[in-house]
């Protein structure tokens, strides 16, 4: 369902909208460019489309157009391409339908070819065409917006962050993607950089932080049998798994030195070396590397090597804005978080127990952004945010970025069809409410945390399915993490903690680490 | 009645009655299904004729709409840019003209209508809206040259 904004000194088109394509939730008529420029001031980004007529019989005080060189049957009979150049003005993609064709209007009056601005394909368009174009502009800003799993938002920025990716995935210098956490930077690299390469070898991704600096060089250059202690047997690295196709390395400044020189030559003579062998072995693969550090402070401070900084490509460096800076149509965003979420088996057998209960057969799940509930379609079942839950999330900073939205957005409907299974049907058994209230509460358990030295609560959510492992993960990484703000950071205090001496704090690090825990992105956390 | 190489007052006109009346004379008659049941026709034009321009400041019939815009293109009021010119003749206007007449004259009928009046209404209705656009198209594209 999109929200669609109908600019217009006349009710037929609103009413035909309403009648005919009742699919879409309608805002206005707003009859003049005030009450356009009001409602999309007061809708924050969430109106999907504006239909704007071209002829308004209105008064000159309320013409925006009016003017002493204009009559005022002039003025009227082109107040909306005067709208629609004010709406540009505040609102530069937003998709905007004229309500007229092409050859209608006078060349004078046309506007100037725009990206965003379309016309009707026929003056006396019926409902089904007009229905059929509104779709067609509205699944292609979805393209715009929405790539399997890749959230684009709307934003010119975004919008020249993928072009250069399409183009640098195709080439064969390396790619720097760089922004804060859960930007979506592996996501990019395995569904948007490694599948536009053209190569049809694998896509192999490495979280360098998770790897101990001494296993670094094996891990990714392979090793021989007896290269190590406990190096049983030769091992294919993740440079030679990759071959013919990309090779990911998420936080590249977590590189060990010996890594650092090794990967150099790899970019230089394209081979590599096992560890402890001394036969070279030729690879190729794309390179694609992720940090939200700055690698250039850190080459100033001598901590990683000014030449493989430089063999890294760090001119054409990509860098993925924060999700609240993305402009993102929020409804979109929610549909295509719901959609991810609920494809996961966990979601999906909630899914199913409603559907047992309620006695329905679910097919297709679709979250519904603000107040209107679309009518009952078989086999859909709706997860309905209202609007107070909408503002909740539009107004939430979003320090997590994509990663914090998607988990958010996955508890509440986890915790909205948790509370609906148990509930007899209402009304619409095929309405799920997911309250603001719940969000709310979701959103600000994400930012406060108890620090008493009475301990700190937990909080864990027990799947049925769930393994001992997961669920002692699950409470191992809110531990360390508790004891790691306790402890301001310091992993010697939190090893002393652990393990008895302040001795074990590389290896407290490396677990920290292998939890999915980021020193980094915690520090950006706590600082936002 | 020909008229020479078309003002620009003269096409903006035939815009105004390109919007104004055939836009909205056979909106919802054009969406309904071929063979619609004789009171979605009814509906229709009930909408499309009797209330073809509506909103905040009242409802206007398609009589009435075209009433206003008409007498400029019979030579019976100036253009906007004080000339006169008469378009009787024209197979467009005309034939517009004409259909414009049955659905005045059988609009105080339309709820007695039975179907095969209903359908020749509509018909009638939607012989405006082309002939509208058709009009205005072909004398733009006169004044292009």
């Amino acid at each position: 369902m999109a929200e669609v904004l109908i600019v217009d000194d006349q009710d037929r088109y609103a009413e035909l909208c309403r009648r005919a394509i009742p699919e879409h939730r309608y805002r206005g008529p707003a009859r003049t460019w005030a009450e356009a420029e009001g409602e999309l001031e007061r809708a924050r980004g969430r109106i999907d489309l504006v239909l704007l007529d071209v002829h308004f019989a209105l008064p000159a005080d309320r013409l925006l157009g009016a003017g002493p060189e204009l009559s005022l049957a002039a003025a009227q009979r082109r107040e909306g391409i005067a709208i629609l150049g004010a709406l540009r003005k505040r609102w530069p993609d937003l998709p905007v339908v004229l309500m007229t064709s092409r050859d209608e209007l006078s060349l004078e009056a046309l506007p100037e070819d725009e990206e965003y601005t379309y016309f009707l394909d026929d003056d006396m368009v019926d409902a089904q065409a007009l229905r059929g174009q509104i779709e067609s502009i509205l699944s292609a800003r979805r393209g715009d917006e929405a790539e399997g799993p890749i959230y684009w938002g709307r934003s010119p920025r975004m919008r020249r962050v993928r072009q250069r990716l399409a183009m640098l995935a195709r080439g064969r210098l390396p790619v720097m993607i760089l922004g804060p956490t859960g930007t979506g930077k592996s996501l990019l690299a395995r569904h948007f950089v490694h599948a536009r390469s053209g190569r049809a070898g694998r896509f192999v991704a490495v979280d360098l932080s998770t790897v101990p600096h001494e296993l670094c060089a094996a891990h990714l250059f392979g090793s021989v049998k007896g290269a190590y202690t406990g190096s049983v047997a030769d091992r294919v690295g993740a440079f030679e798994a990759a071959s013919g196709g990309t090779l990911f390395l998420d936080e590249v400044g977590n590189l060990s030195s010996d890594a650092q020189k090794m990967l150099l030559g790899v970019l230089q003579e394209g081979t590599i070396t096992r560890v402890g062998d001394l036969k070279e072995r030729p690879v190729d693969a794309k390179l694609v590397v992720a940090t939200n550090e700055d690698l250039r402070a850190r080459v100033d401070a001598g901590t990683f090597r000014a030449d493989l900084f430089m063999r890294l490509n760090p001119a054409t460096a990509v860098e993925l804005p924060p999700l609240v800076e993305r402009d993102p149509s929020w409804p979109h965003l929610l549909a295509f978080a719901v959609e991810r979420a609920v494809a996961g088996p966990y979601l999906r057998g909630l899914v199913d127990e409603h559907a047992a209960a309620t006695g329905s057969a679910v097919r297709r799940v679709q979250a519904v952004a603000g107040g209107r509930v679309p009518d009952p379609e078989h086999g859909t079942l709706l997860l309905l945010f209202g609007d107070r839950a909408l503002r909740a999330l539009a107004d939430h900073p979003w320090p997590g970025n994509l990663r914090e939205f998607a988990m958010v957005v996955e508890n509440a409907v986890s915790f909205a069809l948790a509370e609906a299974v148990g509930v007899p049907p209402g009304e619409r058994p095929d309405v799920v409410q997911v309250r603001a209230k719940l969000v709310r509460d979701l959103l600000l358990g994400g930012q406060t945390r108890d620090d008493s030295e009475e301990g700190w609560p937990f909080g864990v959510v027990i799947r049925p399915h769930d393994t001992l492992n997961k669920v002692a993960v699950d409470c191992e990484r809110q531990y360390f993490f508790a004891l790691w703000r306790h402890t301001r950071g310091d992993f010697g205090k939190m090893a002393q903690v652990l393990l008895g001496s302040e001795e074990h704090a590389r290896k407290v690090q490396l677990r920290f680490n292998q939890l999915g825990l980021k020193v980094r992105d915690l520090r950006d956390a706590e600082a936002s | 009645m020909p008229v020479g190489v078309p003002s620009p007052a003269l096409i903006a006109h035939l815009a105004a009655l390109r919007h104004d009346l055939g836009k909205y004379v056979a909106m919802q008659v054009r969406s309904l299904p071929a063979g619609a049941d004789p009171e979605s026709l009814r509906e229709a034009l009930r909408d499309d004729v009797a209330r073809t321009r509506r909103g905040p400041s009242g409802t206007t019939d398609a009589g009435a709409v075209f009433a206003e815009l008409a007498p400029a293109l019979r030579g019976e009021a100036p253009l906007a840019d004080g000339s006169r010119v008469d378009l009787r003749g024209d197979p467009d206007f005309d034939a517009l003209a004409a259909a414009m007449a049955r659905l005045q004259q059988a609009l105080p009928r339309l709820e007695r209508l039975e179907a095969p009046a209903l359908r020749a209404l509509a018909a009638d209705a939607l012989d405006v809206s082309q002939r509208c656009r058709a009009l205005h198209r072909r004398l733009q594209e006169d004044a292009r040259g």
